[in-house]
């Protein structure tokens, strides 16, 4: 059967299948250090291993759809910045080994669904990635409860997933095949009702891991719930994987429908770029606001796909794929730098943070450079990638395209009214009263240098991109090469 | 196309962004010392700059940096942009002196000088930037260190709010600017400036008229031209004196420069001359307002922010009148008004400084306790309402002759006639401030000393010597504008 030969004939270990094993590795590797050492064995499994993949993958330089390879070693050092951080900030939670080896999990999900060439392949790295997800939100959570958020988290997506596994399942039924080269060579077409239905599911689907409005109801909740460094992960590369994903299997099917999915996905980023900035700007707990932030960068990413896909626009997809890449940099670095703001001020609640950052002026200097680089401001990585976005409209030469550029400026101007007060509070000494009270940050940090190193290489790297988007850049331009290739009907 | 003076010109901007990092690093007396050093590096490095521009006419410094886009790593010292450096360079070493005895109080820490010290460096980057993005970059990064003094040092009831007002406003006006910069770059295929603007010449010429307007909207929010000035009074009164003379009379030139640049440089003759009209009427109505606005002023910095609003209109009236003359005009104002408002700002920072009012009705009779300060508010004053043989008289009379051949006389009367306007507030604050009855308790009031008198009397002959050897300036700026137009 041709189904079984899709999915039985990759025998060889993809970098995703052996991240998934590290993560396992970590684990065992912890039950067999003991309880007082577990911990710290299993972080230092999960590090190794991934540094080893990521070495692996840059000496490989791997073949197919090429330099996605790059979001993958993206996607591995966020989690390595990310586990690092979570040993320095949560010193006194014993079940650290498994967090870490639920990352190493999420990771394996997360480079699976950038690298795998198959898409039954790909849907299962997606459920290993949203699996592992919803134990790491209700997982050592900051907040008293977190299995509200979690709950709510696990339903929505849960639902999600299961809408996409039935529209891939449509597909492999009216095709006979899911892998993407021969699924592309087939041409499909949405002409009847079971190809019309998968190509809706496929996007409803992933779309709800994406936090395409209005499907982005569970997000705020559950990076609220999350810790922090579990929400720079999540914020910074789950939640644009899925979108990968989506955009992954409409780029190998239904190239007549481009147009129409294109101008559909230009509207979903508008209303992304709205709800998330308008809500963004009345939020008062840092969390939060960055959750709704996060809403409205994905936006950004859809509205390049979508003059992408409606124009057959290269830059649209290039700016779209950049913007992906500055986004886990400068998301995970907004949420780690904020963790370490709230930790110090004991408050998530932004009023009282005032002048956190005096104290904390390293953790104040990167959130700066993140809030600046999420908003589109240059010197920075951010502006970079908006940029690309923002002209690609313009090329499009459409009244849609220029509208949609014009929004994504003023939507980004929008966004300075949350980031700019926010960066003002943190380094201004507000009223009496509201200040940090002495003392009360004493010993929350075990190593300064895991949570500092982690988020200050985060940090550098937004500056470097913002100032020399080089190598990225041209691989994106690349990837776009073969993947307009793919879609050329 | 010689390449001798590229060094100096990557010095000029890379040594105060690097150099903020030194002050930040050192304790506050030491570090206000390095930024006077990090400015003289930077004005010597500019100078040799614009010595290699004199021998070979241009100095380019290239590297390739984003293929997909057609960016380039391209910087260019040409005549125009070394005028400006020079100017800028050189005010930046004079605030720099005065700052270290201005900000001697609790007020003048480290990174009070390390944002002073990127502020001028990214305004060196913008001048030298011979890609778009790179001056998109360099424009944009101004803001931050900008910003910052505002919010962190401001002395009024609501820096906060006035910063957010700022960076708003201005970023607005950026965005316009770089939608004509992705505009530009669409229609030619690359962002690189000398090459885009052979390109340009031959584009449809709608769109590069729709480029011209969304350019000329963001150049024109920098230039605080009405209603985009809104950000200005403001952000001028409410900063430390140091920063409001490196907004008011240096960061403003950025706006004159990229119009000139831009408008002048790159686009075809014609796109200009069709602008013509509304710019000088802008011109016109900002020199007016600004100048009705300082006249009922009471807050000094306020009166001298709104009297920068006046003059940006003589430099917008004089790039509105286009051809060699306006354009010639314009740069020559904009060198003589960042000279005398910087001189204004000075003296104002003394009375500031030495009795501790900020409004002109609690001082009075100054005159017979600071001669010195006097001499150069009197200096300062003359310079802006253009009186021989003062720096300004020399560019008004070319702005307004190009603009009689551009308009013819009616017009261009009320351009002259704002110059009234000018005279009355600029004597009217001398009048106020250093004669009649003494105000403040007698006896302790002290004149400028040292570190802030230094720089004053500099200002104050330079203006002397720009107006009785005009051609010091006349001559570059010929050159300049000759260069630019072909």
């Amino acid at each position: 059967m041709r189904f079984q030969d899709s999915c039985t004939r990759r025998i060889h270990l993809s970098s995703a299948q052996v991240l998934m094993g590290i993560g396992a590795l970590a684990y065992l590797s912890s039950r067999l250090a003991g309880k007082r050492r577990g911990t710290a064995v299993s972080a230092i499994v999960a590090v190794a291993g991934a540094l080893i993949v990521v070495a692996g993958m840059l000496r490989g330089g791997q073949s197919g759809f090429l330099r996605e390879t790059d979001i993958a070693i993206i996607a591995a050092w966020l989690g390595v910045a990310a586990i690092l951080y979570s040993l320095g900030s949560t010193p006194d939670r014993p079940a650290d080994a498994k967090s870490c080896s639920l990352m190493m999990l999420m990771l394996g999900g997360v480079v699976g669904v950038v690298l795998e060439k198959d898409i039954f392949s790909m849907y299962l790295a997606f459920e290993v990635m949203s699996i592992s997800s919803y134990a790491l939100v209700t997982y050592n959570g900051d907040r008293r409860s977190p299995a509200e958020a979690g709950v709510k988290y696990l339903v929505t997506n849960a639902t999600g997933t299961m809408l996409a596994a039935l529209g891939v399942a449509l597909l492999f039924a009216s095709s006979g095949t899911l892998d993407m080269t021969k699924l592309a060579s087939l041409g499909m077409k949405a002409d009847n009702l079971v190809n019309t239905a998968a190509m809706i599911l496929i996007v409803a689907g992933f779309g709800v891991k994406a936090a395409i409005v209005p499907m982005h109801t569970w997000l705020p909740d559950a990076y609220a719930a999350a810790p922090f460094a579990t929400s720079a992960v999540l914020a910074g590369i789950v939640t644009p994987a899925g979108l990968l994903a989506m955009v992954r299997v409409l780029s190998s099917t239904f190239a007549e429908e481009h147009h129409l999915l294109g101008l559909v996905l230009v509207t979903a980023s508008v209303a992304a770029m709205l709800v998330g900035n308008l809500t963004a700007l009345v939020q008062t707990d840092v969390k939060r606001m960055l959750a709704y932030s996060s809403v409205a960068q994905v936006g950004y990413m859809l509205a390049g796909f979508g003059i992408g896909f409606a124009y057959q626009s290269a830059t649209g997809l290039e700016g779209a794929l950049f913007h992906l890449v500055t986004n886990a940099f400068m998301k995970s670095t907004a949420f780690l730098a904020a963790g370490i703001l709230v930790k110090a001020a004991g408050t998530t609640d932004m009023r009282r943070l005032a002048g956190v950052g005096r104290k904390e002026w390293w953790a104040g200097a990167a959130f700066t450079i993140a809030c600046l680089s999420l908003a589109g401001v240059p010197p920075f990585a951010g502006f970079m990638s908006k940029m690309i976005i923002y002209r690609s409209g313009f090329e499009a030469g459409a009244p849609l395209g220029y509208f949609t550029s014009v929004l994504c400026v003023f939507s980004s101007v929008l966004s300075l009214g949350y980031y700019l007060p926010a960066i003002f509070r943190v380094f201004n000494t507000g009223p009496a009263g509201l200040g940090v009270a002495a003392g009360e940050r004493k010993g929350f940090l075990t190593s300064r240098a895991a949570i500092y190193v982690p988020t200050a290489l985060l940090a550098v790297f937004v500056l470097v991109l913002g100032f020399y988007p080089g190598i990225p850049l041209e691989h994106a331009a690349g990837l776009v090469g073969n993947v307009l290739k793919s879609m050329a009907p | 196309m010689g390449t001798n003076g590229g060094p100096f010109i990557l010095a000029a901007i890379l040594v105060p962004i690097l150099g903020s990092l030194i002050c930040a690093a050192l304790d506050s007396r030491r570090s206000s010392a390095a930024l006077v050093l990090l400015a003289a590096l930077q004005f010597g490095a500019t100078l040799v700059a614009g010595a290699a521009v004199m021998s070979s006419g241009e100095v380019t410094l290239e590297w390739p940096w984003m293929q997909s886009l057609g960016a380039y790593l391209s910087f260019r010292a040409d005549y125009l942009s070394v005028a400006f450096a020079v100017l800028v360079s050189g005010l930046s070493l004079a605030v720099a002196v005065y700052a270290r005895s201005y900000m001697d109080g609790p007020d003048g820490k480290a990174s009070f000088f390390a944002w002073q010290s990127l502020f001028s460096g990214s305004m060196m980057g913008v001048l030298f930037a011979g890609d778009m993005i790179l001056f998109y970059l360099f424009w944009e990064l101004m803001l931050i260190p900008s910003t910052a003094l505002i919010v962190y040092w401001g002395q009024g009831k609501h820096p906060v709010r006035v910063g957010v007002k700022y960076y708003m406003v201005t970023h607005i006006g950026a965005l316009l600017m770089l939608s004509g910069i992705l505009w530009t770059i669409v229609l030619t295929g690359t962002s690189h400036m000398g090459v885009s603007a052979r390109l340009l010449a031959e584009a449809n010429p709608v769109a590069v008229g729709r480029i011209a307007v969304l350019l000329a909207a963001g150049f024109m929010v920098k230039m605080a031209v009405v209603p985009g000035h809104i950000w200005l009074p403001d952000a001028h009164s409410e900063a430390q004196l140091p920063t409001s003379i490196m907004l008011s009379a240096v960061m403003m030139n950025m706006g004159i420069y990229g119009a000139l640049r831009f408008l002048g440089g790159m686009m075809p003759a014609s796109t200009l001359a069709a602008m013509s009209v509304p710019l000088m009427v802008m011109g016109i109505i900002n020199q007016w307002y600004g100048g009705f606005q300082a006249l009922r002023q009471q807050e000094l910095k306020r009166m001298a922010a709104y009297s920068t609003v006046s003059q940006m209109g003589y430099v917008l009236f004089g790039i509105g009148a286009a051809g060699v003359l306006g354009l010639k005009g314009a740069v020559m104002q904009a060198l003589a008004h960042g000279v005398g408002k910087a001189l204004l700002f000075m003296t104002i920072g003394v009375i500031i400084h030495n009795t501790g009012a900020h409004k002109m009705e609690e001082v009075g009779g100054l005159g017979r306790r600071m001669p010195l300060a006097m001499l150069c508010a009197v200096a300062a004053a003359l310079t802006l309402a253009g009186a021989p043989p003062l720096a300004a008289y020399q560019s008004e009379w070319q702005i307004f002759a190009a603009g009689i051949s551009r308009v013819g006389l009616p017009l261009t009367m009320l351009s002259i006639g704002s110059s009234i306007l000018t005279a009355l507030y600029c004597l009217g604050f001398v009048m106020r401030v250093f004669y009649g009855e003494e105000k403040t308790p007698s006896g302790l009031i002290a004149d400028a000393r040292g570190g802030m008198l230094s720089p004053m009397l500099v200002l104050a002959l330079a203006s002397l010597a720009l107006g009785v050897f005009p051609a010091i300036s006349s001559g570059w700026a010929e050159v300049a504008v000759s260069r630019l137009l072909h």
